[in-house]
């Protein structure tokens, strides 16, 4: 016990120099400008800022990144509540009672409970980060190739079908996301593969210009020309508005214990972010409430939940990520693409080895989600006025940062035209409804599980049976069969009941 | 579902099929080595093929969602707009073209004020006054930030 105290100690000291906290400020500061304005999410912003910390100490970089994202699901509810309009991707369900209680004129309410809710989830998601990383990861030293190849397998298909639309098109944007990883140099011989004589591909694609490509320009594309917004009139927000009374205070905690605990369970699977984690968190409590028929009319347990567990999950997210070095969530897999580049090998020696790094990230987000406590309520006011920029001034300023964050990463203009390319894509696949996240997610761990996959083959002779050998490789191949088999189940029952 | 969306979704898995097929025919040009010891056209040439079975796969969901009258499977999530967005999209590719070719050779400040000019012709209306200052915020600022802040080894005004 007294170790785990000299660690947080050890966190606290690094979080609470003058690099971590500034770094953090930064970080949050962004996240929650980010999350307000609709159009421009975490990802792109966490992909910006990710060729300008190339010159930072490692810890103090992810400090930033990681304020970025959970900073963006603080500012993301903001503009769902007074524009109906989310201002990141995983604050769309909170619109659905969001936005009917600032009709009500009881926006300052829902601007507070979702504040707080965000803190709340948050803190049980790293509460949870605390306890269960550091025990993970010592269970994952015994982990060798096949193990981290099926628990590969297990992030990539827990993401896919956990999507809201098609699981088989979530499946096929995996595999293609798998399929640009492979783009370069293969490890294991040097043979250059599918870079079509083109030098600048040898190293494969860009991840920065990857996920600025499909995330950044394609919302751009999608976004322009859209309605003009006009943020509802919340006028001076004064305290006292904000404050729930005892009968909605009734209302609103217990819908926010269970988002936490939702959000922190769906966050800490491997794969799965926080657009799910609250889209259940809403379902379960409109199947629990006594009075479903209230939800979209603007009942608190509408944003208590959801706000609550999506925030849980973004933290809960760190635990496979900083453990077994596997992303919970495409934002994570950002950061750990920026963990790589700083030339840390993400697994489970990062937290023994990087004790400072781990222990300081944790410690950190603590002070951030303070931070946004203090950014979120009596600043609200400022947040607020950022949405009334028109977007039509915004994207052409937004479209500079994506040229020069992604021609500064490596000093050449050839990023520009993949960003580009995969700009177009990405728009392509938002209109024929093929979800981008996964593709991100196969990008980055492809790579790995191609490595693991063929140092299993070459330590197994050749055997696959390997895979289904050892006991905690085939939980985790079991685990992935639930899944894909819940995945074809809706489709079976439906033909089932059609056929009669 | 109507005829038309079927036609949509089935374009879209047909190119998803392509896709795989033509993945797997460049992996049967790597060598492919053996179970014992994968080459590097190996996983390529299986995830060539899965993506191929999974666009079939797609396919055969739009079939099976397209014969019942209620919503099919795909159709739960959010949809976006139906149409492609020539203008958005064009004016966003030709300022990011243009940015791309102005930065090693004119310099920072054109590249930055093309990509602002043309990309704001995406929009139908605009005020240009307003577009002009969005152009010399970004010029100034992002020469201050990147160029003298940053080290970004590129000129404000001039080539490279």
């Amino acid at each position: 016990m007294s170790e785990f105290y000299a660690h947080i100690a050890l966190g606290l000291h690094k979080a609470l120099s003058v690099d971590g906290l500034l770094f953090c400020f930064v970080g949050v500061t962004v996240g929650t400008i980010v999350g307000v304005l609709p159009g421009i999410g975490p990802l792109a912003a966490i992909s910006l800022a990710l060729p300008m910390t190339y010159y930072l100490d490692p810890t103090a970089a992810l400090i930033m990144l990681a304020g970025i994202f959970y900073g963006a699901q603080y500012g993301g509810s903001t503009a769902s509540i007074l524009l109906n309009l989310p201002g990141t991707a995983t604050a769309a369900i909170t619109c659905l009672d969001g936005y009917p209680l600032a009709k009500k004129g009881k926006a300052p309410l829902a601007l507070l409970v979702t504040a707080v809710n965000s803190f709340v989830g948050s803190s049980v998601g790293i509460v949870l980060v605390m306890g269960f990383a550091p025990l993970i990861a010592e269970l994952a030293l015994e982990f060798s190739s096949p193990e981290y190849f099926s628990v590969m397998l297990l992030g990539l298909i827990a993401a896919s079908t956990m999507t809201v639309g098609s699981p088989f098109k979530g499946l096929a944007m995996v595999v293609f996301g798998v399929a640009l990883g492979l783009v370069g140099t293969d490890v294991n011989t040097g043979m250059f593969r599918f870079n079509f004589g083109i030098l600048q591909l040898a190293d494969g694609i860009s991840l920065v210009a990857l996920a600025m490509g499909l995330f950044g320009v394609a919302e751009i594309i999608a976004n322009i020309g859209g309605a003009p917004t006009k943020p509802m009139g919340v006028g001076r927000i004064a305290f006292k508005e904000m404050w729930p009374t005892k009968v909605e205070w009734k209302r609103i905690w217990p819908p926010t214990l269970r988002g936490s605990l939702i959000g922190s369970f769906v966050g800490a699977l491997p794969g799965t972010g926080p657009g799910i984690a609250s889209l259940m968190a809403y379902a379960g409590e409109k199947r629990l409430s006594k009075h479903p028929e209230e939800f979209g009319q603007g009942a608190l347990e509408g944003i208590s939940a959801p706000e609550a567990a999506n925030n849980a999950s973004v933290q809960a997210a760190f635990i496979p990520t900083l453990s077994l070095g596997i992303p919970g969530d495409a934002v994570v897999a950002v950061l750990l693409g920026a963990m790589i580049l700083h030339g840390i090998t993400p697994g489970p020696n990062l937290i023994n080895e990087q004790p400072e790094m781990f222990w300081g990230l944790i410690m950190s987000f603590w002070i951030g989600n303070l931070m946004l406590l203090v950014l979120n309520i009596p600043l609200i006011g400022l947040w607020v006025r950022l949405l009334s920029i028109p977007y039509h001034l915004l994207y052409p300023a937004i479209l500079v940062l994506v040229c020069v964050g992604v021609y500064s990463s490596n000093n050449s203009v050839f990023d520009i035209f993949v960003v580009l390319g995969f700009g177009l894509v990405g728009y392509l696949m938002r209109l024929f409804d093929y979800p981008a996240m996964p593709v991100l997610l196969g990008f980055i761990l492809g790579p790995l599980m191609e490595e693991h996959f063929r140092r299993a083959m070459l330590l197994a002779h050749g055997d696959v049976a390997v895979f289904v050998q050892r006991p905690i490789s085939l939980a985790f191949l079991l685990v992935s069969l639930a899944f894909l088999v819940a995945a074809f189940l809706p489709g079976l029952r439906k033909r089932f009941a059609s056929g009669g | 579902m109507t005829i038309h969306t079927s036609v949509r979704e089935y374009s879209a898995a047909a190119v998803v099929v392509a896709f795989g097929v033509g993945l797997a025919s460049v992996s049967a040009t790597y060598p492919l080595g053996s179970m014992f010891r994968p080459g590097p056209g190996f996983v390529p040439l299986g995830i060539g093929c899965l993506i191929a079975l999974l666009g079939l796969v797609i396919a055969a969901e739009t079939w099976v969602g397209s014969r019942r009258t209620d919503e099919g499977p795909a159709d739960e999530g959010m949809s976006g707009p139906d149409v492609f967005a020539w203008r958005s999209a064009l004016s966003v590719a030709i300022g990011m073209v243009a940015f791309a070719a102005l930065v090693d050779r004119a310099g920072y400040v054109p590249a930055t004020i093309a990509l602002v000019f043309i990309s704001s012709l995406g929009e139908a209306r605009r005020n240009w006054w307003a577009v002009g200052f969005v152009a010399a915020f970004m010029a100034l600022f992002g020469s201050l930030l990147f160029i003298w802040g940053l080290g970004l080894p590129v000129n404000t005004i001039g080539p490279r």
